[in-house]
Parts: C-alpha cells; structure tokens; sequence
C-alpha cells in the first residue's frame, strides 16, 4: 500500500458495494413492513362502513362558497372558501383544493370521451408524476346533472427541491357532454394508504353541484 | 533555484517554486501566480475544469480519485438497476445516500478528523442530518397545503420555495462546520472549511430527502411501475448531493478565508456564488416546471447550476492553497500525486501538487 492510502482498493470497492446492497436491502424490507397490505373484502357479518359514512357527513360542511363561471362555455363551479382559484380563463380554471388540485376545463373537441381521457392522463406524463398508472373506471361518473366516463389513476407526486413531501395520490378524470359542450375534469387527491380511500370528499361536492349553464 | 515569481532563492530545483507553486521555465509575463492550467490539488487538471470529485475531495491522489470515481458510477449504475426491476424505495434510499457514504469514507481516507475521529464524524453525520430533518420539517410549515400538491408553484409560496427556504437552509447547513471550527487544530486550512462544509451539507441533504420521501417511502409498495422515476432518482442521486454540498462547502471555505483575517474578494464571490446558486437552482426550476419545460430542460438547468457553482469552489480552493503554502516550513513532505518524498514548504517541485491537500496521516509531525 503506498503511503497515502488507508483503505485498499478491493475493501474500499467491495465494502462500498455491501454498504449501498445493505441500504438497498433495508429499504426493501422497511417498505415492506410499513407498507400497508391489502385485506380481503369482508364477505360474512360485516360490520357497517363507519368510515365511509364518516366521511359522507364531513363533506356536508360546505358553508361559505364562490362561484367560477366560465366565460366560453357557461358553466359554474361552485367552491368553499377554502379552496383557491390558482388560474383561469375562458375555459376552464384550477383551483387549489383542500387537499389536491382539481381542473376543469371545457371544450368543443370531437374524440370520445375515452381518448379525451387519454389524451389528458398522457399529458400528465411527467416526473412529478413518475408512475402514473390506471386503477380502474369511477363508476356512476357524472359532472353536475351529466352522466359521464371516468377513469381512476394511481401515481406518486414526488415534489420538486424543498417544496413539500411527497405523496401517494389518486387521479380522476372524467368526461362529460351536454349540447354541444364537452367538461374534463381532473382531479388530484392525496391517497391514504392505510384507510385505502382518498380525501377528496369536498371535490366530489363540487362536482355533484357542478351547473351546465 | 531562484523562483522567479516569489522571488525566493533557496526554493529546490523543480518545474514548480515549492513556496508559491508557480510553474518555473516560463519569461517575463508567462510565469503565472494563477496557474490556472495546473490546479493546485490536481495538477493535471485546469482551475476550471468541471471536476466533482477533485474538487469536493480534495485529499485524494489521483489514484485514488479514479476509485471513488468508478465506485460512484457503480452506485448509479446500481440505482439504475433498481430503477428498471421497479425497486423504486430501494433506488430511492440508494440514490440519497450514495455520495454521502462516500463522503464518509473519503473522511475515512484523509483523515480530515486529525486525531478526533468521534467527535468530528458525529457532528458529520448525526447533527447535519438532525438539522436537515429539522429544517425540513419545519419549513415544510412554511408552504401553504394547497401548494403541497400543485403542479405550479406561484405568488408568494414560489417565493417561500425559490427564495426562502434556499436561504433559511443556507444559514442553518454550516452550523455543524461552525461548532467544529472551535477546536484549533481545525481552524488554519481553508481546506479543512471546504470538506466540513460539503460534509454538513451532504448529511443536511440526507435528512432533507428522507423527509421529503418519507412517506413515499411507506406507501408505495415494493415492487411499483418504473415510470418516469429515472429523473427523480437522478435528482436526487446527483444533482440535490451537489447543490447542498457544495453550496455549504463554498460558504464554509469562505467564512475560513474571512478569519484568517483578510476581506477576499473570491470569498465574498463564494458566498454570492452559494446563495445566488441555490436560489438559481430553486427558483428558475420552479419557474421551469411551471411553465411546462421538459424535466430534461430543468435537469440541464440545475446541472448548469451545480456546475457553475463547483467551479467557484475549485477556484476558491486553488487560491486559498497557492496563498496557505507561504505559511508552510521546509519540511520532508509526500506527495499524493507523483506518491514521492519530497523537501518542500507547500508544492511538489515536481508535479506541483499542493502538499497540504494530501491524506492527514501522510503529514510530517507537527
């Protein structure tokens, strides 16, 4: 060894390599401890679904409200106060919601309301979104009185330098037409894990009292 | 030998003055103080050469260099291997703690804790990483909810994220090097500023990015979609370990220079160099994902950042050891680059090598 060297090369590269192996290894394993695991549905005496009533109830709590006209397509948005009108135009709108982000923007395209649906998740590509990836159809999807399609997507908002944690969420986006005027709405909610459902209920609300015109 | 740019005359014969470092042979204006072509720990480098590792470890022979080189390029080879099996948690773990383990063996290496390995290394390692626990927390207050999951930061939260929590981390990263500037035998060598400074911010960066991925890592499953991952890994294998170390080690090498009494105007520029760099590496990123640039363009940005930030601190650090070898004695000293013995104050009369940016315990006794 000459003089200058305290770790020889094969326990300085093979101790490196163990040291990295080893973290990798105890990520696996915390992740896998921590992890929430799925439990099978209850099929026999169940018991009656608290937490989803839970949260039926607190959504009702929508005192104070304004209200987002689009100026191209004539609809309304009705939202609390505690929500934020982060952009707008003639469109459509963002709004900061209590929880996540919810987008909705009118248009005149043609496509089905499944690629639009498509056409909306492939633009949310991105590696603030790295995983983005497809839960399943929201039954019953519907934007004020209209009946329409939506989509459920998994992904992980991994946020940029210093701004915040990062989260498990959910993504919605649903499609619908009335007349001649089509609304996509996108929804980005936190997902929690261990209740396996998402906070969203005030989103929900907002597009049950969504106005056409 | 007669140097003829310090004007010494009993330095021994060489290519390089041991007392100045300047390169010998050269007439008139050709002998440069600067020798900017001839970095001061490396030699064989330029000043502005875009270095990592000759730069934030300074200590190394070239040699050695090389290992930590390829070791690193292993790692982030490895993370890519987890990358593509969907170990995403895994790469994600890997990717922050990479080049902070190496860190960590390189202090090993140089011996940079003198004869104070405990005391030294807990600071390192624990303090700096409770700090960016801490900081992170709680400036994570700081950002209003409805900005925690928003795609476009604007107003007055992108200013909180672009402007203040960069300069809140700042202040609170050098804290550790600061507490070890206590003990005298830490206080002479810009150098000794420079490693403690890129430690603490390393370790700041570990803490900071186990808080911002904590509960990521808890929730996503073991095995997920690969995606687009590959750009948050990079970030935070490459790009955030080198933002956060270097900035620190810019101000803590500056703050050294500032107390061996002398207004230096490169360390003033090394502080504008750290706070500017941050906020440039922050904000515009910001302002980038904002306004729908490809996460290739703000990669390219915030690379752009590190690097131009890297090149003060190797400027900084050249200086520093061209001006700290005059306070040098004669003395057998070992160079790490040409790996001889040699009778000199502060540069190998051979290779030109600093020969105070070599391992602790190659030193001569003081």
């Amino acid at each position: 060894m000459t003089p200058g060297r305290r770790l020889s090369t094969p326990v300085f590269v093979i101790g490196t390599a163990v040291l990295v192996v080893l973290v990798g290894l105890i990520a696996v394993l915390v992740t896998w401890v921590f992890h929430p695991h799925a439990k099978p549905p209850c099929t026999i005496d169940c018991p009656p679904p608290q937490a989803a009533a839970a949260s039926r109830v607190s959504s009702g709590e929508m005192a104070e409200q304004q209200t987002f006209q689009s100026k191209d397509f004539g609809f309304h948005v009705d939202y609390p106060d505690d929500w934020k009108l982060q952009s707008s135009n003639g469109a459509g709108a963002i709004f900061d919601t209590r929880y996540g982000q919810l987008e909705v923007v009118g248009t005149r395209t043609a496509p089905s309301p499944a690629q639009l649906i498509e056409q909306r998740i492939a633009q949310l590509q991105s590696p603030q979104l790295p995983d983005v990836a497809l839960v399943g159809p929201i039954h019953g999807a519907h934007i004020g009185s209209a009946e329409g399609e939506g989509q459920l997507y998994s992904a992980t908002f991994t946020p940029s330098s210093g701004a915040g944690r990062g989260l498990v969420v959910r993504i919605g986006v649903i499609v619908a037409r009335k007349g001649n005027a089509t609304v996509i709405a996108t929804a980005f909610v936190p997902y929690d894990t261990s209740a396996g459902r998402v906070l969203g209920d005030d989103i929900d609300y907002a597009m049950a009292e969504f106005r056409w015109t | 030998m007669r140097c003829a740019n310090c004007g010494r005359s009993d330095v021994p014969a060489g290519v390089f003055c041991t007392n100045c470092g300047a390169r010998q042979g050269f007439t008139g204006s050709g002998v440069s103080k600067n020798r900017k072509s001839h970095y001061a720990p490396h030699p064989g480098e330029h000043v502005f050469q875009p270095a990592v590792f000759t730069t934030l470890f300074p200590h190394l022979g070239i040699r050695k260099v090389h290992e930590f080189r390829w070791v690193f390029l292993g790692g982030v080879i490895g993370v890519f291997a987890l990358f593509f099996a969907g170990l995403i948690t895994a790469a994600l773990c890997v990717s922050v703690l990479l080049l902070p383990i190496l860190y960590l063996l390189y202090l090993y290496e140089a011996q940079v804790y003198r004869e104070e390995p405990v005391p030294v290394l807990a600071a390192l390692v624990f303090a700096s990483i409770g700090i960016g626990v801490g900081v992170t927390i709680g400036t994570n207050d700081l950002i209003s909810n409805t900005t925690k999951l928003s795609f476009a930061v604007t107003g007055g939260s992108l200013v909180v994220i672009g402007v203040v929590i960069p300069l809140v981390q700042e202040a609170a990263k050098p804290l550790v090097a600061l507490a070890l500037r206590s003990r005298p035998v830490f206080r002479l060598e810009t150098m000794d500023g420079l490693v403690f400074g890129v430690a603490a911010g390393l370790g700041f960066g570990v803490g900071e990015s186990f808080v911002r991925f904590s509960k990521i890592l808890i929730d996503l499953p073991v095995r997920t979609t690969p995606g687009n991952w590959i750009y948050p890994l990079l970030t935070t294998a490459v790009l955030l370990p080198l933002l956060q170390g270097t900035a620190t080690g810019l101000v803590c090498a500056a703050i050294w220079r500032f107390a061996r009494g002398s207004i230096d105007p490169l360390a003033i520029a090394a502080i504008a160099a750290a706070l500017g760099g941050h906020i440039a590496f922050s904000l515009v990123g910001q302002l980038l994902i904002n306004h729908g640039w490809s996460q290739v363009v703000v990669l390219g940005w915030q690379l752009g950042v590190d690097v131009a930030m890297l090149l003060v601190l190797r400027a900084l650090l050249h200086w520093a050891l061209l001006e700290e070898a005059r306070d040098l004695a004669p003395d057998a000293r070992y160079c790490a680059h040409c790996h001889a013995l040699v009778a000199a104050e502060g540069f190998c009369p051979s290779c030109g090598g600093a020969l105070s940016a070599v391992p602790f315990h190659t030193r001569p006794a003081t």
